[in-house]
Formats: C-alpha cells, structure tokens, sequence
C-alpha cells in the first residue's frame, strides 16, 4: 500500500516508456507516414473547396433546389437546433430522475449496514444487480441504442427519446453512485448514531455534500446530450443532424458551415449559463 | 434510582485492538460527568459506547433501559435515537442551511417518508421549536443560513441543537472546547451544563483541560489505556492521582 516514493515514480517512468514504445510499433505496423494525413490529387480539390468555404458561410440555400413552400433557410437552423435541446433537454431530465435513483441504489454504503465493510445476503444481490444495470445501459453507445431502438419501434420521438436517456441512466447512475461514495461520511454516520436507519442518513448526510460535483457532472453530461441529439438527425430524427446531412450530401459545404457554427454557438451558450448558474452556487 | 447509564465489566475493541478493558459506570438523570485522560486513554469509545454506537465484546451495557448485547438493531437505534452527541468534528452537513441541520436531528423518528418531508418542508410547529432552541443557545438569526457560512463557534452550536432536537435524555460531548481558545472555552462549558441542567440531562463530556473539569464538572472520571483509574468528586481526587493520569512514562 505505502511503498517508497521513489520506486512508483521509476515504475510510472517505464510505463509511459513503454506506451511510446507500442505507440512505434503501432504506426509501423500501420504505415503510417506523415504524408498520409496530406490530401493529394482528387482529395485535394475537395478538400479545398470545403475549407474554402468556411469562410462564406450560407445564410440561404444554396443553389437552385429549394423544398417546395419551404421555410428560409436560417428559420431551418434555428428549428432544428429547438428539436435538438428539445430531445436533449427531455431525455436528460428523465436520464437525471433514473440516474439518481439508480445510482443510489448501486452505492455500497445503500446496502451496507453498520458494522459490515460490504452488503451481505440478499442486499448483495441487489447492489450488484443495480450496478450490473448500470453497466448494462451504458456499455451501449447511444447511437447503437438508436439503431435498435429504430428497428424495434420506428422511427418517431420515443425512439430518440430513450435511445438517449437510456445510457445517459446508466452513466449518471456510475458517476452519482461513485461520487456518493467520495462523499464525507462523517454527517451520515453521526445520524446513524442518532438513531437514523441508514439509507435515511445516506440521502441526508452525504447526498447534500456530493450534490455541488453530481450537478457539474450533469451539466457536462447535458452538454454531451446536446451533441448526441445532433447526431441523432443522422438518422432521420427531426434534429439538427437531419439538415446537415441534407446539405453536406448535396456537396453544399456552405450551409454545412453555418449549420457547424451555429451549434458551436449553442454548446458555447450552454456552457456559459452552466458557468453562471455553479459559480452562483444555486447547487 | 436506576442509572441512565450502567456499565459492568465493559470491555469493547476495534479490529482486534482493545479500545476499553472492564469499564464500570453508572450515570444517574441530571449528572453532570467529565471524562479525563490522555489522547489515546479511550474517551471516544467511551462515549460511543454510552451513545450505543459502539457495541462491547464483553461485560455489561445497560443504555436507557436496554441490555445493547441482546437487543435488536430497531430497539438500538430507538435507544440512540434518545442519545444526543456533539462530536468532535461536528458532523454537520455544510450545504445545508441550518434549520434542515437541526431537524436532520429527529431523522429516525417515524416513517421514512415522513421523516423526509418533516426536513424538506417542516411545519410552522417544527420550525418554532428549532428557532426556540436556536434562541436558546444565541444563533437565533441564523435559522436560514446555509452552515458553512457560519463561523466555528456558532456552527458548534448548531451541533448542540441538533442534539436537543433529539430530546435526549442523555447529552454526550467529545472534546467540545478541543477547537476553541480558551475564552470560548469556559463559555462553552457553561452553555452545555447549563441546557443539561434546564432539562434535567445526564452529560458526559470528554475533556483535555483538568482545571477546567474541575471547575465545572462535579463528578471526574479519569481513563487510561481503557481503565477506569479514579472516579470521583473533583475535590477528592489527590496530585498523586493527576500526575500518574498524565504521566506519558508510567507502564499504565
């Protein structure tokens, strides 16, 4: 447990060595080169004409084709970035009651009565079932959830729905459990001592103290949310990455670039009201 | 009078490390004890015994009335739940606002639900009877306040109505004045016997300071390595006695 400093530090040293070394070994394998990452010929071309329009950004469609009484072009954007943090912002409270819930309930200290180190009996089975849930909705991309989700019951708003909340559950059930976990014990077991059952001064004591880093943690996970929720459109979902799909299939690489900066637009607003809101400690 | 507290033969450790060996102690309703001794001697376990947190592996405890070796974990923590117990490091919950820290006191009364909601949303009586206490004990203006940002004297006070709250019969203390300089220390002292004494409370507090214990507390009880090696009135207790309670060298 304790050993010498020196001797970890050497230890350390010879793993990051030997990252290197299979790093080489990788890229050889690979061939990789350096030019490799160089467009060349057709590719080039292409490549230029994608970057080159970044700089002229669409703000109406580009081309001839229009859809046929269609909206404006920018009023597009605006309503697919809406259905975007639509779905984001539903899947993620539904992912927040379900993760919360859950991860209480695969935190040790839930099933551990006073005196044990680990939950015995029956309580063991029901940790490790919570925690193997857990582990379960989120070992499956939300992407993939999508794909299944669009077989099992077609495309429509519970599909993208659940294929979001579903590992968005499951990871803020690990992250809640463990962070209930790091949490201070010390208020939890003093009401204990005062007579409190302890999944009562589990939710009073230490729950309170891991609620500052549980709420960051879903902001950022709210972020992730939004960004999957674009993606989804890939898929024919009514999000933001229907339209971009649309475009960057029609070679239409300017609209593809005010689609790009408008969600970059959001997630940076997104993260300024998370800012405000911790730094004011409403949490 | 049967004891509050009664103690035979108590021997209790932790991890197979003798913490308390043959302990007896009786405290009536009303008593008044200070426990002594050097760091390390066993006043903590002492306390968590007589709170029934801390179970003895061998001898007697008798808490309020019920034999803790044979009782059930229900009857243990109704028993605690009569306990109040100002611990060292306070033991509050810091993001809170002091009326939930109070009312967190009476969490295992009653049902889980009505538990909860009794300390998300408390009715007017719950929080007259908190804002009493907290008059009582001089942070009456801080009902609302979030704990954190309340100073260590008045947090410390926080900890003390939170174990009134309880409606102990039995107001147990570690090191209260461990933290505090020592002109807070004596105001301190004279809060906590004072509540004791308003409601009629058996208080044992565990204490570094001897001249302080002797000041305040009619009964002394000195600890060394786990014994019990004078309990007495404070008057009684000769130089010899103080100087082998702290006398580091001494084979105890």
């Amino acid at each position: 447990m304790n050993a010498p400093h020196a001797p970890r530090g050497l230890a350390r040293r010879h793993v990051v060595f030997a990252i290197l070394v299979a790093a080489a070994l990788a890229a050889w394998y690979l061939d990789l080169s350096w030019r490799g990452l160089l467009p060349r010929g057709q590719g080039l071309a292409l490549w230029r004409r994608f970057f080159a329009a970044a700089l002229r950004p669409a703000f109406d469609y580009e081309g001839s084709w229009r859809p046929a009484d269609g909206p404006p072009f920018l009023w597009v954007i605006v309503q697919s970035l809406f259905e975007t943090c639509r779905f984001a912002l539903a899947s993620m409270g539904l992912a927040l009651v379900f993760g919360l819930a859950l991860g209480i309930f695969a935190s040790r200290s839930f099933w551990t009565k006073s005196g044990e180190s680990d939950p015995a009996g029956w309580r063991r089975l029901a940790w490790s079932g919570a925690r193997a849930l857990a582990t379960l909705l989120r070992s499956v991309h939300e992407l993939l959830w999508a794909l299944v989700l669009l077989a099992a019951i077609g495309l429509g708003e519970t599909a993208a729905l659940l294929a979001l909340t579903l590992p968005f559950t499951g990871i803020l059930a690990k992250i809640f459990s463990e962070q209930l976990e790091e949490a201070p014990g010390g208020a939890s077991l003093a009401l204990e001592a005062a007579g409190s059952p302890r999944a009562r001064a589990l939710l009073v004591g230490r729950l309170p103290l891991a609620w500052p880093d549980m709420a960051a943690y879903a902001f950022y996970r709210f972020e992730c949310a939004v960004r999957s929720s674009a993606v989804l459109g890939f898929f024919g979902f009514p999000t933001f990455g229907y339209h971009l799909e649309l475009s960057y299939h029609s070679l239409h690489y300017r609209e593809v670039w005010t689609q790009l900066y408008a969600l970059a637009m959001l997630v940076w607003v997104l993260e300024r009201w998370s800012t405000r809101l911790r730094s004011r400690g409403a949490f | 009078m049967t004891p509050l507290l009664q103690l035979d033969g108590l021997h209790a450790q932790a991890g197979g490390f003798p913490l308390l060996s043959g302990v007896d102690l009786g405290v009536q309703a009303g008593e008044q004890v200070a426990l002594l001794g050097p760091s390390g001697a066993g006043k903590t376990s002492l306390l968590r015994v007589l709170g029934g947190s801390l179970l003895p592996t061998h001898g007697h405890a008798r808490i309020l009335g019920c034999d803790v070796e044979s009782a059930t974990s229900a009857d243990l923590r109704n028993t605690r739940a009569h306990i109040g117990f100002v611990h060292q490091d306070l033991a509050l919950i810091p993001t809170l606002r002091v009326l939930q820290n109070v009312l967190a006191g009476r969490l295992g009364r009653g049902g889980t639900l009505a538990a909860m909601r009794a300390l998300l949303w408390p009715s007017k009586a719950q929080r007259l009877d908190v804002l009493a206490l907290l008059d009582r004990l001089g942070i009456g203006d801080k009902l609302y306040e979030r704990l954190e940002s309340l100073s260590g004297g008045e947090q410390q006070r926080v900890a003390l109505a939170r174990a009134l709250y309880q409606e102990p019969k039995v107001l147990l203390a570690d090191e209260p004045i461990a933290a505090v300089d020592p002109a807070r220390a004596r105001s301190v002292l004279e809060l906590l016997t004072a509540v004791a004494r308003e409601r009629n409370l058996a208080l044992v507090v565990s204490l570094h300071q001897a001249d302080l214990a002797r000041e305040f507390f009619p009964r002394l009880v000195g600890l060394r390595a786990g014994r019990v090696v004078f309990d007495r009135p404070a008057g009684a207790i000769s130089d010899a006695e103080w100087a082998e309670l702290y006398d580091l060298e001494a084979t105890p």
